[in-house]
Parts: C-alpha cells; sequence; structure tokens
C-alpha cells in the first residue's frame, strides 16, 4: 500500500520567520490544510535567570525576579520572596500582607487585560483591543501612584512592602472596581456575543482535565478544563484565607472558555481589590517587620518552596540556600512552560489558522517558559 | 498613448494619496487609536512620511527561489489595474466625444468594458500569488493558495450580479449601464431598488476581495513592513500596497456605477450648464465612491477577520445563490415590465 505523501508539509514556526506569531518555535506537520503533529521548541529566550541568582546577593535578585514574568511581576516577586522568609522564619505585618494581596491581584488584572488585547487583536478586531489596552492604563497609572514604576516596581522587600500607600491612592483604588466593571461590560457587550469570535474560538483547542493534569497545567487553563484548583484556596497565603472569594470553572476546556474564565476573574480580583482597599483604609500598622533589615538577607541554610497563583497558573520557588549571602540554588516552576508543552496535543487536528487562536487563549509567556 | 498612461498614474496616485488618508482617518477614529489623528496635518503629511522610510529603509538581501517570478510578480500586481482607469467613465463620454477619442473607443465603443474593468481588478490577485510563490517560505505558499482561492471565489457572484444589472440595462458597457438608470425620479431610477439582493451579493462579495488575510499581523500595519510577503520590504513592496488601494477605489466604482447611477445626479436634473456637466458629473461620481470607500474601510476595519473556509462557504453556499436568485428577479421585472 503507498503512502500518499504529497499533500504532507512540514513548517518550521521560529522566531526567525517573520511571518511566525509566536516567540518560541513550533515544527509543525500539515497534511493540506489540517495540522497532524506539532512539537514545540523552547530556548530562544533563555536569559539564565536561575544561574544569575547565584552571583548576586538575596535582596539584589529581587529586581531581577519581576522579570521573570514581566507582566506579573508582583507575582514573582512575592514567590520568591515568600520562599526567602520561610526560610528565615520572617513575619510579614498584616498591612504588608493586605498591600501585597491588593498589587498582586491588581497585576491579574493588567496582565489579563494586556491577554485580551493581544487576543483580540488575532482576530483582527482593534478597537475593544484599544480598550483593553486603555483600561491597563489606568491600572499602570496606580501602579505609578503606589510604586513609581509601571511594570518594573522593585516594590516587594524582604519583610514587607518599600511604602505605604497613601490615603487618596487608597480612596482611588477603592472607586477603582466600579468604574472597571462598567468599562469591562461595554468590553464583553462587544465581544462575547460576536459570532464571528464565537465561531472562531468555541471547540478549538479543546484541552481535557486528563491531559491538563498530564502535561502540569495549572491556572485557568485548568480551571477552563473542569478541575477547580486555585491555590489562593487550596494552599491558601498571605491573607486569602480572610478574604472573601469564588474561583470559576468551566468544562468545555476550548478557547472560548478560557477567554470567558479570565474575563470572570477580572471582575472578581476587582473586587478582592476593593476589599484589601477597604481594610487599608479602616486598619493602621507597619508596612515591613521592623526586627529585621531589608538589605541584610542571611537565611539560615536549608530548603523552601513557595506557591502563588498567578496570572497565568502557579509560580513555585525552590530555594536552596547554604547559610552564605548569595543563594545556592533556585529553581522556577513557572506556568508558561507546561502551557507551551500541552500545544502537542491541542493544535493538531485544527487548522493552521486556528494555530494562532490556541497559542493566544493559553496565555504564554515566553519570557517566564524560558527564563 | 503615453500621454493617457502618465494622467493615468497621476490619477492613481492622487487616488491612493486620499484613500490612505482617509483609510488612517477611519482606522484611528474607530479603533480608539489616536496617533494618526493628532491633527490634520499629521494625517495629511504622514503618507510622505511612509513614502520616505519606504525608500529609504535597507531591504536586507533577497532570498526568493525563483527570481524571475520575484520580479514580475510586482509588475503583474499593479500594471493592469492603473489600465483600468482608461475604462471608467468618469462622466458621460457620448456627449463629447470629440473631445477624446481614445477614452471614448474604450468607454463606449467596448461593448462588454465592465467584465475587462473586472477582470483587470483580479489580476493583482495572481501577482499576490506569484509573489508569495517565489518565496522559499512554506507558510508564504500556503498564504498564496488560500488568498488566491479567496480572491477568484468572490468573483462568481460579483459576476453574476453585473449581468443581473446587464439585463436590466441592456448592455455590458459600464456608460450605458450608467445612462440605462437616468430618469426624472433621480434616486428611484437607480438600480439598488428593483435589484436589492444583487447589490448586498455585490457589496458582501467586495468585502470579502478586500478582506485582510488571517496572516495579516499586526506589523503589517506599519508602513515598511509587508503583511503577506516578507522578501518584498522597502520600496518593492510598494505596487502592492498601490494595487491594494486601487482594487477598494475600482470596486467602489463599479459599485456605485451598477446601483447608485454611477456620475448621474441623484436630484435627476443638472446643477450646472451643460458645457460644464462634465465636471458635476464627476463630483457626482467621486462623492459616491467615496462614500463607498469609507463603508468598505469601516465594516473591513471594524469587524473581526472570519476565517478563510467561513468565508468560502459563505460564498458558495449563501452568496451564490442569492445572485442567481437577483438575476431571475432581473428577469422577472423584464417580464413584467414589457422590454
Amino acid at each position: 500500500m503507498k503512502n500518499n505523501t504529497k499533500n504532507k508539509m512540514t513548517i518550521n514556526l521560529t522566531p526567525e520567520n517573520p511571518l511566525s506569531p509566536i516567540g518560541f518555535g513550533l515544527l509543525v506537520e500539515l497534511e493540506s490544510d489540517v495540522i497532524t503533529k506539532c512539537t514545540p521548541q523552547l530556548g530562544f529566550n533563555h536569559k539564565s535567570l536561575e544561574k544569575a541568582t547565584q552571583n548576586r546577593l538575596f535582596s539584589q535578585y529581587i529586581p531581577m525576579s519581576e522579570k521573570i514574568d514581566y507582566l506579573s511581576g508582583f507575582f514573582c516577586a512575592q514567590a520568591y520572596l515568600s520562599a526567602l522568609e520561610q526560610l528565615s522564619d520572617v513575619e510579614l505585618p498584616k498591612k504588608a500582607q493586605y498591600i501585597r494581596v491588593l498589587t498582586m491581584e491588581l497585576n491579574r488584572i493588567s496582565s489579563h487585560l494586556r491577554w485580551l488585547a493581544a487576543y483580540l487583536a488575532g482576530f483582527g478586531v482593534l478597537a475593544p483591543a484599544n480598550l483593553a489596552y486603555k483600561l491597563r492604563g489606568k491600572i499602570l497609572n496606580i501602579f505609578e501612584n503606589i510604586t513609581g514604576g509601571r511594570m518594573s516596581h522593585n516594590y516587594y522587600v524582604f519583610g514587607g512592602v518599600r511604602s505605604d500607600i497613601s490615603k487618596e491612592n487608597l480612596i482611588e483604588i477603592s472607586n477603582f472596581k466600579s468604574d472597571f466593571n462598567k468599562e469591562l461590560n461595554t468590553l464583553e457587550n462587544l465581544i462575547s456575543k460576536n459570532p464571528v469570535i464565537i465561531d472562531s474560538s468555541m471547540d478549538i483547542g479543546v484541552l481535557s482535565t486528563q491531559y491538563a493534569l498530564e502535561y502540569s497545567i495549572t491556572g485557568v487553563n485548568l480551571r477552563a478544563s473542569g478541575l477547580n484548583l486555585d491555590f489562593r484556596k487550596e494552599k491558601p497565603y498571605l491573607v486569602y484565607n480572610e478574604l472573601k472569594f469564588h474561583t470559576p470553572t468551566a468544562f468545555e476546556g476550548d478557547s472560548y472558555s478560557r477567554y470567558l474564565l479570565r474575563m470572570e476573574e477580572m471582575k472578581i480580583s476587582a473586587d478582592l481589590v476593593k476589599q484589601c482597599a477597604d481594610w487599608l483604609l479602616a486598619n493602621q500598622g507597619e508596612i515591613f517587620n521592623l526586627n529585621i533589615n531589608p538589605l541584610d538577607v542571611k537565611p539560615k541554610a536549608g530548603r523552601a518552596v513557595s506557591y502563588t497563583e498567578s496570572a497565568r497558573g502557579l509560580i513555585m520557588c525552590h530555594l536552596v540556600t547554604d547559610g552564605s549571602e548569595k543563594p545556592k540554588r533556585l529553581k522556577w516552576r513557572t506556568p508558561s512552560f507546561y502551557a507551551i508543552q500541552a500545544l502537542e496535543k491541542l493544535a493538531p487536528g485544527h487548522v493552521l489558522e486556528d494555530l494562532t487562536t490556541v497559542i493566544n487563549s493559553l496565555d504564554i509567556i515566553i519570557s517566564e517558559a524560558d527564563r | 498613448m503615453i500621454n493617457s498612461f502618465a494622467v493615468a498614474i497621476i490619477v492613481a496616485v492622487l487616488a491612493i494619496y486620499v484613500i490612505n488618508c482617509l483609510e488612517k482617518f477611519v482606522i484611528a477614529t474607530f479603533t480608539l487609536n489616536r496617533q494618526s489623528n493628532k491633527s490634520l496635518k499629521h494625517l495629511l503629511l504622514e503618507p510622505f512620511a511612509d513614502i520616505i522610510k519606504f525608500f529609504t529603509k535597507k531591504a536586507p538581501a533577497q532570498n526568493s527561489e525563483n527570481k524571475f517570478l520575484f520580479i514580475i510578480a510586482s509588475i503583474i500586481a499593479i500594471c493592469p489595474i492603473i489600465t483600468a482607469f482608461c475604462l471608467v467613465p468618469f462622466f458621460d463620454i457620448t456627449a463629447n466625444f470629440q473631445a477624446n477619442r481614445t477614452a471614448y473607443v474604450y468607454q463606449a465603443g467596448f461593448t462588454a468594458n465592465i467584465l475587462l474593468l473586472t477582470g483587470l481588478i483580479f489580476i493583482p490577485a495572481i501577482g499576490t500569488f506569484l509573489a508569495d510563490f517565489s518565496d522559499k517560505n512554506k507558510l508564504l505558499f500556503i498564504h498564496g493558495i488560500q488568498a488566491l482561492t479567496q480572491t477568484s471565489s468572490t468573483l462568481i457572484p460579483i459576476i453574476t450580479s453585473i449581468l443581473a444589472v446587464s439585463y436590466l440595462a441592456g448592455s455590458l458597457n459600464t456608460n450605458k449601464i450608467i445612462l440605462a438608470q437616468s430618469s426624472h425620479s433621480g434616486v428611484f431610477g437607480w438600480y439598488f431598488i428593483p435589484l436589492i439582493i444583487g447589490a448586498i451579493v455585490f457589496f458582501v462579495s467586495a468585502l470579502i476581495l478586500l478582506n485582510g488575510h488571517n496572516f495579516n499581523h499586526l506589523k503589517s500595519e506599519n508602513a515598511t513592513h509587508p503583511c503577506f510577503s516578507i522578501g518584498y520590504l522597502g520600496a518593492k513592496h510598494l505596487p502592492f500596497k498601490a494595487c491594494g488601494y486601487l482594487q477598494l477605489f475600482f470596486v467602489s466604482i463599479i459599485f456605485v456605477s451598477l446601483f447608485f447611477g454611477g456620475y448621474l445626479n441623484p436630484f435627476g436634473t443638472y446643477v450646472l450648464p451643460e458645457n460644464f456637466r462634465h465636471f458635476e458629473q464627476i463630483f457626482w461620481l467621486l462623492t459616491k465612491t467615496f462614500v463607498a470607500i469609507f463603508c468598505f474601510i469601516l465594516i473591513n476595519t471594524t469587524l473581526p477577520k472570519a476565517k478563510c473556509d467561513k468565508l468560502l462557504g459563505v460564498l458558495y453556499k449563501v452568496l451564490l445563490p442569492l445572485s442567481l436568485i437577483n438575476s431571475n428577479v432581473a428577469i422577472l421585472i423584464l417580464y413584467f415590465t414589457g422590454n
């Protein structure tokens, strides 16, 4: 029996290819128009961020940790500092915990908005994409008022945060939820019922719970497949056990349900931001642990693992120290690394045009995948 | 003939400039991106800045598999569509054929000039396909095939709509089609009323023809980075960009000529005296054309881009049957009006 290979083609979608929509490599095998095999290739953005830890003091690495995932800088800084604070047996003041949660949830919203703009631009709808950027700009303005930076903050320190949030900023943040929900509803009305977007994303890139667990997927991608696993509820850290929120789940596992979940998550995060801002307005406290010197960090020898539920999924930081002022080894577990591997299962069966939709729906950041 | 070609190029450049400014204005306003709309001066001078960028940006070495196709693709894309200016009836040439006998030959004397005009609009698709085919990049090859399939599939409903109009007008000559719509009732004598289905089919097919292809990345909005053919960087991309705008221009002119009376006055009577009537006719034709161009750009900018297979499904399963129904409507009108 002859094997008909006339319609088969292999395309190498690497970042050197100007038409490649992605920052990582994909070896795609096509039969006529349909993808039969898809092999991700990582490493194009490798920056040795883990090796760089070993040459720096603990406090010097905090700004670098934010560059692991540049859209979720607060989460990475929290993951790193949480491991460090575990090893040093340092307890954060309540106020500092609330400030960290407030900034992280705002970061979650800004990351999802950035994802939304890129996702919609993939469909060619530029007006809602620019609206999402405009909304994100308001959050970046809040960050600028609090930390001085819009994307790179260097705001968290060992034992707390660098500076307090003024009352005016807290009132502005407390009022953020109502305006934000109104504008998000406008965006949703433009997008959610659009038949072209529904047609292009429903039943595209279906990820079952079984494959999601096999590939160690976490975050929205896992919750969209039917498993309600959120580490803010499973292993509560900071003050998440005191805050009231729920984690939405979907069961279809396709691109459309991942989009709907992220929209819902933004609303929940806006509510968490309001709860934190209201607490901070009503309570006083210290913003860092006064018993320690944040610049002189020398934890005891040992190892610690921290869990942080970031915008893309679970970030784990495994820190090994030997009692010196520099880390011995730091290992990051980032969600995008695993999401890219899942393309092996998600891409086959779709046409090439759907590949961009699938990749965009997974919310992949190459920087955190390659480090 | 050289003078005619030179005039055609000048008119083409003017048309491209105006459409470019209009497109930037519409995209900036309706996508909430105010970059081009900072000021009128910014909007009007930006195309010149783009031209300077095109010619001064250093292009990398060409990496095409087939150099002959690489060169000829841009010529095929731009040259035929410029000659289409000779076929467009900007005013009623039959009233004053002594003024320009050459134009009379092509516009009034040539029986099926609407079909030739439509054909010239579709030739750039072949140039684009050859441009993609000449590159070593397999992704471009797939894009070229998809683009050609999509473009050639729009031809069938468009031609069927044109034929329906020709049944009513009794001719395939553009000038005669326009004159057949002239009456004292003005707007109500135009063909968009009896052939509303054909007008919608033509409009939607034209939207699909002019729709940016699904490989259009955001980068391609930058004037110097071509959307589909990576080998054509810098000034080499200009013919493709120009033919895109000219396609939009001519499709709009055909649309208004077939269904909205072309250069006819919507009020039924002309304002200017007979010696200056052709200026008024040019004014009405260009006004209607640019309203149509605005509608095309607006819809293309605001709606999401559908997948190629969905577009082909709409073309063959919806638009083609509708265009055949439209033809039957035209025949029934002829029967009941006793023509």
